[in-house]
Order: structure tokens, then C-alpha cells, then sequence
């Protein structure tokens, strides 16, 4: 070769090319024009209900306790079927904290009962809250037999109009209507019902919240400070409070069971075709329950149905993915009270992750958010009821052929 | 700067930012097993590959491989920026840097044998499209957007021995190893956030094998003449993807002269005939391509240079014609390449920098495409 280039023409070059290479950039991104420029295998998206691949299902009640909640629903149903709430509130003393120590009490002038409402019914109707006195030993034994004798005109002891949605609703009650407040060491028992010409319901918090107050007992004294009488409060929350309602008779043979108290939960083991689970990218999928009657619960009431992926089917108990997140429990449904349309659940958070792992437990549990809460009850049918047996509606994208 | 310097840093700017085993993308890319690389070096592409059928740092012949008779590395990169015009849909500013051949060659001792050992891209599969459309689901009308790409394609490793069997006559042969690979994607977003977008890849890998021999004539000292032939096998596909394919690759028939018309002028022109048709029996049917038998015909003259021995910079010029092998319609589709080009001598006339500018003019089956290709490379001579 034949050099008469000098060094610094040869520099020049060189930051040339090296500001040539710092400038490239890529930009192949265009739109396409198709279909003579596109690859002949597109994604294309199917869509099919199958039937037949949900079986195996069980349900079992008892999973959570109405007495274990934070909230207390009191429903009442003229037609159907009504609940009560019931608090025991922890003992007052024959003395009363004033100042750094204690003195006696010398009378009692009244009660307060305050309560924190969550929800109420919008059912058009005033809904008035009626305090029946109970007596006392309630407990988690107590069943709605044993509370309804008590609950009558001759035991009610007050009344508050319901009107807002939320709200701290509170009334004064005469001493007089616990005439055994002494007798019974100063432990004060309420029932709760709800009086509503069509029907309704009102949620109030328990002890149990963690997001509310539950209900407590305010109490007002004349007592004697070195002498001189002076008045008082001092108040008490619940020691024991839940909702009772009578039992409801047992679903008929393959007729799964979904919320209620104490909640009810069913399992599903699902078999999706693998021409559609290992060979498809799965964009949504839908679980269709056929509804074995209207759902129950309180009268302008609705349910919330939740799906849940489980880490190992071993049952009703299984272990459950991610409870509370959002990207796995994202499937819910909410039904109204009385409605019998087919219950549409998405589970398509929880089927992308069956495929193509054989090791993820083909299963889901259905439970209410929250559970154990209200009287709302979904009964539906399995894959042993002769109609209506559980399906899956389902759209994939099966997996693109490319093609020279 | 010391010469050793000087050559290192020309060879690390070559290689730095730039994507191996790929060459340059076209709207073309799409049909069949992607857009053909042409072989040649970056001297002959300035020349419209006029001198591909003698030039021994293209790797079209084997026989011009002899004519090397010193070590030699050489490569160089393509920045390309384009747009086009296919289907009702126009683009611009796409910009992609290729690397699309490299090769070292050189006499195997005082033997009248040369070897050649090279890379470069028999066809490239990169491309990335986006397009919007509605589908019917669940009785509901869902708009969906698709994007999808295809990230590589088939290189051509070629080993070859050339024979200098007199100052007239050089002959060669060389087998071809196709290797590669592409990453198929695609993705696919609804405007309904209920569906859960989609998102398909795999690697798709490509193996064949290829022969080649050819002959370099010099009867007299103005004129040499070259001609080749090469044979491939087919071209094996397998993925993930999609099933196991095999494509017939063509035979290449390729020829040209180059003539020192002035002590300081060359005029070269090569052809060559590809027979891609024979790809339509193994071609699926669903895919709707057509393959076409292709011309290449390119010619181009150079003032001076080195290998002339007048100066150290030449002016090279040129024009390429060529038909496109795949096709969607009945038409085939073709371009043509106006280029022009230069480069010098440095470190004492162990290395040689070379650019060439092209303008690239496709059209045909529907489509319309307009680039400029700016290249560089370099020649080393150790």
C-alpha cells in the first residue's frame, strides 16, 4: 500500500468514526403493513366455554365465626329471615374512678348505649334500631334460639332511627329498664334488632374491628366525693358481641354452599384442556356457577364472592396464595340479594399460572369478602347436579406459528 | 500514536456499539427467510459490487481467494436510515448499525495456497412491526394492539482454499456453514384491561451448509475475469415456535470481469443468478410467498488507489441492479443502488480505512422503500 497521509488526518478520521458510532442509534420500530408485510402467523384470540372441567368440588361451614368479625348485622326480613345482635358489656363496679382513686356511687341515673354504623339498607324505609334487654351469659354458645324468647315488646328498653349510611348512633336508657343491673353484679346485656315494614339491614362494628369501635355502654352516677355528691360517666365496652340468625336447612346433595354464618367455603378442582393450557397463552377466564336459588341475605343486601388460588389442594384448608393482594384475589363477583343470574367469577389471575407448571394445584376455593359478616348466602350448583353443572369461559391465544 | 495503537483503535471503533451477525433491514425483511446480504466488501459495494466476482475480500469466489497472497483482516459496518411507503402505510427515520462482513485471508506459507476465512450474513430477519386492529370477543368488540418482531438471522461462515496456480489463473473452493438464529416475538395488548396482554417468543434456529468453487482468469495484465458457482444445501428451521421446516436455498452462478481501461481507471462489473424458485415446493402453502429466480447485476469504476498503485485515495463509483427473492404478490419486487466511495492508507500501509455512501431505491410487490447506507471499514495488514 502507499501511505502520504499524516498523523493527523488519520485523528480526524478517527473522531469520525467514533462520533459515527456514539450517533447509532436503532430505530427499527414501524407499523406494519399488512397483510403483504406482516409474518403470515398473526396472534389470534379464541374464545370457548368448556364444560365438564370443574369437578370434584366440596364445601364445609365454619371456617370463621360471626363472633370473630367486626362487624355485627342486623337484619330484618319480614318474609325470610332475621337476625339479632347481641352484647354483653364488661361489669360496671359499685364505685367510680374520680380523680386518682375510686368512690362509692351512690345512684344510677342513666345509660347511653353507643354504637358505630357501617351500612345500612336503602331500602326506602325508616329503619329503626330497637334495644331489648337480654339477660346475662352470653357467649359464643348462644344461638338465636336461645335469644329470640327475649325479644319482645316487653323487653325493649329503647329505640334509635336509623337515617345515614354511617354514623354513631347512640340512645339513653333508663335505669329502670335493668332492673336486675344490680343483682346481676352491674353487667348490662342488649339485644339488637331492626324494625323495617319491608325489610333491611344495618352493619354496626364490633370489638373485633380494627377500623371502628364497637359498641359500648356509657353510664351516668351521682356519687359521694368526701361529702359532697357529684356526677359522674363512666362507660364500658363489649365483652362479648356478635349477630344471631336461625339456621338455615341443609343444601340438597351436590349443591355447594358459599358464605352464610359461620362461612361456608367450597373448593373446585378445575381440568382445562392441555390442548388450551399447555399449547395457549391464556388472556381471560371466567368461571360460571349456576345459582341453586336466589341469594340470600339481607334485604337490599349483595354479596361479594371471592376467588382464591390455593398453594396445595389438601382440601377445604388448603393454604392460599397471596390472600389481600389484588393480583390473585382479583376475581370477585358481587350478586344482590335475591338474584338467581349465573355467578361470573374472573379466575384468569389465577390460571396463567397453571400453565405449563404441573406443580401449581388446580384448584380454587371460593369464599364471601368479608366472611362471616352478614346473613348473604350463595348456594350453587355442582358438577353432579343434573343442569347447571359449573363451566369455564375461557379466551386464549394459542402460540404463533412463525413461517418463512 | 504508534502504529500498534493506530490499528487497535480502528478495530475497537468497528466493533464498539455495533450488533454482530446482522446486516441491514428492509421492509423486505419480513418475506420468506429474510432479506439476502450481498457478500461483498465495503470497496466493492462502492463499486455496485461490480468487482464481487474478483475481489478476494468479497466472499463470492473462492478463486480470487489465491490473489491474497498477504495476511489481510478486513470489515466494516452499514448505518442505515430509511423509510417506505407498503400497503397504504409510510414510515421514516428508521435508523439500524449492521455489521455485515469480516474476513481474514492470507497465503498459507510460501505455498501457492491461500486461505480464507470469513462471516457474513446470507439473510437477515430483523424487523419490529406494530399494528392496531379490533377483535370480536365474548360478543364485544376489543380493540387489540400487536407488536411483533423478529431479532437475527442466517450468517454464512465460509472456509476456503484458493490456488495460485499461475500469474493467469487462480482456482478455488470453499465450504459454507449457515448458522443462526432469530427471537421471534410477539406481544399483543387489549384495550380492555380484563384481558391480560400476551406476550409469544422463541428462538428459532437455522443450519444448512453450502459449497462453492471458482476461478480467476487473467489473460492479460489489463483484464481479469472471474466466475464461480455455488450450491446449498437446505436451509433447516426449528423452534419452539413453530414446527421443524426446511427451505431449498439456491444455486449461485456468479461472473464478472474488471478492466483497467487507464493507468488510473477500473471498470468492473459482476452478475449473478440465484435460483430461488426452488424454494416455492418447500415454502408452506398458509404462508402465501412466492419465490422468484433473482439477477444481480452491479458495475462500478475506480480513479486510482492503492490497488491501482497510482495514490493513496481512490474515488470509487457505482451502480447496482437486483431482484428480490420473495414476494407476496405476482410482482417481484427489485433495487437499485447508487453508490460512491473512498478511503486511505495510514500506518504504513498496514491499514487502510475505507467509506462508501449509498442510495437505495427498492420497489415492487406493494412496497416502496428509500434508504441511505452509510458505510465504514477498515483493512488491516499486519
Amino acid at each position: 500500500m502507499i501511505e502520504r497521509r499524516s498523523g493527523p488526518a488519520v485523528i480526524a478520521w478517527l473522531a469520525t468514526l467514533a462520533l459515527l458510532a456514539a450517533a447509532c442509534q436503532e430505530t427499527v420500530t414501524a407499523p406494519g403493513a399488512c397483510p403483504n408485510f406482516c409474518p403470515p402467523a398473526q396472534l389470534e384470540v379464541f374464545d370457548t366455554v368448556v364444560t365438564g372441567v370443574v369437578e370434584r368440588e366440596e364445601w364445609g361451614r365454619g371456617f370463621i365465626l360471626p363472633q370473630r368479625v367486626g362487624t355485627m348485622q342486623i337484619v330484618a326480613d319480614p318474609a325470610g329471615r332475621s337476625s339479632v345482635g347481641v352484647v354483653q358489656f364488661f361489669p360496671f363496679s359499685d364505685s367510680i374512678a374520680s380523680g386518682t382513686g375510686f368512690i362509692p356511687v351512690q345512684s344510677v341515673d342513666s345509660f347511653k348505649l353507643e354504637l358505630e354504623q357501617f351500612r345500612l339498607s336503602a331500602t326506602g324505609d325508616s329503619l329503626v334500631l330497637v334495644v331489648h334487654r337480654l339477660p346475662i351469659g352470653l357467649d359464643s354458645s348462644t344461638s338465636y334460639n336461645d335469644v329470640v324468647p327475649f325479644i319482645d315488646d316487653s323487653t325493649e328498653v329503647a329505640t334509635i332511627a336509623l337515617i345515614d349510611t354511617v354514623g354513631n348512633p347512640s340512645v339513653v336508657i333508663p335505669v329502670a329498664a335493668f332492673p336486675a343491673y344490680v343483682t346481676d353484679s352491674f353487667t348490662l346485656a342488649v339485644g339488637l334488632t331492626l324494625r323495617a315494614d319491608s325489610g333491611g339491614f344495618a352493619d354496626f362494628a364490633t370489638q373485633e374491628s380494627s377500623v371502628a369501635v364497637g359498641p359500648f355502654m356509657r353510664r351516668y352516677v351521682t356519687a359521694d366525693s368526701a361529702g359532697t355528691s357529684i356526677v359522674l360517666e363512666d362507660s364500658r365496652s363489649g365483652a362479648f358481641d356478635t349477630f344471631v340468625a336461625p339456621p338455615l336447612p341443609d343444601p340438597a346433595a351436590g349443591i355447594l354452599v358459599v358464605g352464610g354464618i359461620p362461612s361456608a367455603r367450597t373448593i373446585v378442582r378445575v381440568a382445562i384442556p392441555p390442548k388450551i393450557l399447555d399449547s395457549s397463552d391464556v388472556v381471560r377466564a371466567t368461571l360460571l356457577m349456576v345459582l341453586d336459588g336466589p341469594v340470600l341475605g339481607g334485604p337490599g343486601d349483595s354479596v361479594t364472592v371471592r376467588t382464591f388460588a390455593v398453594r396445595a389442594d389438601v382440601g377445604l384448608k388448603s393454604p392460599l396464595f397471596g390472600v389481600g393482594q389484588d393480583s390473585v384475589t382479583r376475581g370477585v363477583a358481587d350478586l344482590p340479594v335475591g338474584s338467581a343470574d349465573t355467578m361470573r367469577i374472573d379466575i384468569t389471575r389465577i390460571v396463567i399460572p397453571w400453565q405449563n407448571d404441573s406443580s401449581v394445584a388446580r384448584s380454587i376455593l371460593l369464599g364471601l369478602a368479608p366472611e362471616a359478616s352478614s346473613l348473604g348466602e350463595v348456594r350453587l350448583r355442582s358438577s353432579q347436579s343434573t343442569a347447571g353443572a359449573p363451566a369455564i369461559h375461557i379466551t386464549y391465544v394459542p402460540r404463533f406459528l412463525e413461517q418463512p | 500514536m504508534t502504529r500498534s495503537g493506530l490499528v487497535l483503535g480502528v478495530v475497537l471503533l468497528l466493533t464498539a456499539g455495533v450488533r454482530p451477525a446482522v446486516a441491514q433491514v428492509s421492509v423486505y425483511s419480513v418475506l420468506g427467510i429474510g432479506f439476502p446480504n450481498r457478500p461483498t466488501s465495503l470497496a466493492a459495494r462502492a463499486m455496485g459490487d461490480g468487482t464481487a466476482a474478483v475481489d478476494p475480500r468479497s466472499t463470492v469466489n473462492p478463486g480470487a481467494i489465491a490473489l491474497q497472497r498477504r495476511l489481510t483482516v478486513s470489515g466494516y459496518f452499514v448505518t442505515t436510515g430509511r423509510a417506505y411507503e407498503a400497503d397504504g402505510v409510510s414510515t421514516g427515520d428508521l435508523r439500524d448499525t449492521r455489521f455485515p462482513l469480516a474476513i481474514v485471508e492470507g497465503q498459507l506459507g510460501s505455498s501457492p495456497l491461500s486461505f480464507g476465512l470469513s462471516y457474513s450474513l446470507y439473510a437477515d430477519r430483523t424487523y419490529e412491526l406494530t399494528t392496531s386492529d379490533s377483535v370480536l370477543i365474548r360478543g364485544e368488540v376489543v380493540g387489540v394492539d400487536d407488536r411483533l418482531s423478529s431479532d437475527g438471522g442466517v450468517a454464512d461462515l465460509r472456509s476456503a482454499l484458493g490456488w495460485y496456480v499461475s500469474r493467469a489463473l487462480q482456482v478455488g473452493a470453499a465450504v459454507h456453514v449457515l448458522s443462526g438464529s432469530t427471537r421471534e416475538r410477539g406481544i399483543r395488548t387489549f384495550d380492555d384491561p380484563q384481558y391480560v396482554p400476551v406476550t409469544q417468543s422463541g428462538d428459532v434456529s437455522y443450519t444448512g451448509w453450502g459449497v462453492s468453487a471458482g476461478a480467476v482468469y487473467t489473460p492479460f495484465q489489463r483484464l481479469r475475469l472471474g466466475m464461480s458457482v455455488r450450491r446449498d444445501s437446505k436451509l433447516e428451521a426449528a423452534g419452539t415456535l413453530l414446527p421443524a421446516i426446511e427451505i431449498q436455498l439456491p444455486t449461485t452462478v456468479s461472473g464478472g470481469f474488471s478492466a483497467l481501461l487507464l493507468p488510473t481507471l477500473r471498470l468492473s462489473t459482476s452478475a449473478s443468478w440465484r435460483s430461488w424458485a426452488a424454494a416455492n415446493d418447500d415454502i408452506p402453502v398458509g404462508a402465501g410467498i412466492t419465490a422468484f429466480d433473482t439477477w444481480d447485476v452491479g458495475t462500478g469504476l475506480e480513479f486510482g488507489g492503492p490497488d491501482i498503485g497510482t495514490s493513496a485515495i481512490p474515488l470509487r463509483v457505482g451502480v447496482r441492479y437486483a431482484q428480490l427473492p420473495f414476494s407476496r404478490t405476482d410482482e417481484q419486487a427489485r433495487e437499485i443502488d447508487l453508490s460512491a466511495g473512498s478511503g486511505f492508507v495510514f500506518a504504513g500501509g498496514r491499514a487502510m480505512l475505507e467509506f462508501a455512501l449509498e442510495r437505495v431505491l427498492r420497489d415492487g410487490a406493494g412496497a416502496k422503500e428509500r434508504a441511505w447506507q452509510l458505510s465504514f471499514g477498515v483493512v488491516l495488514r499486519p
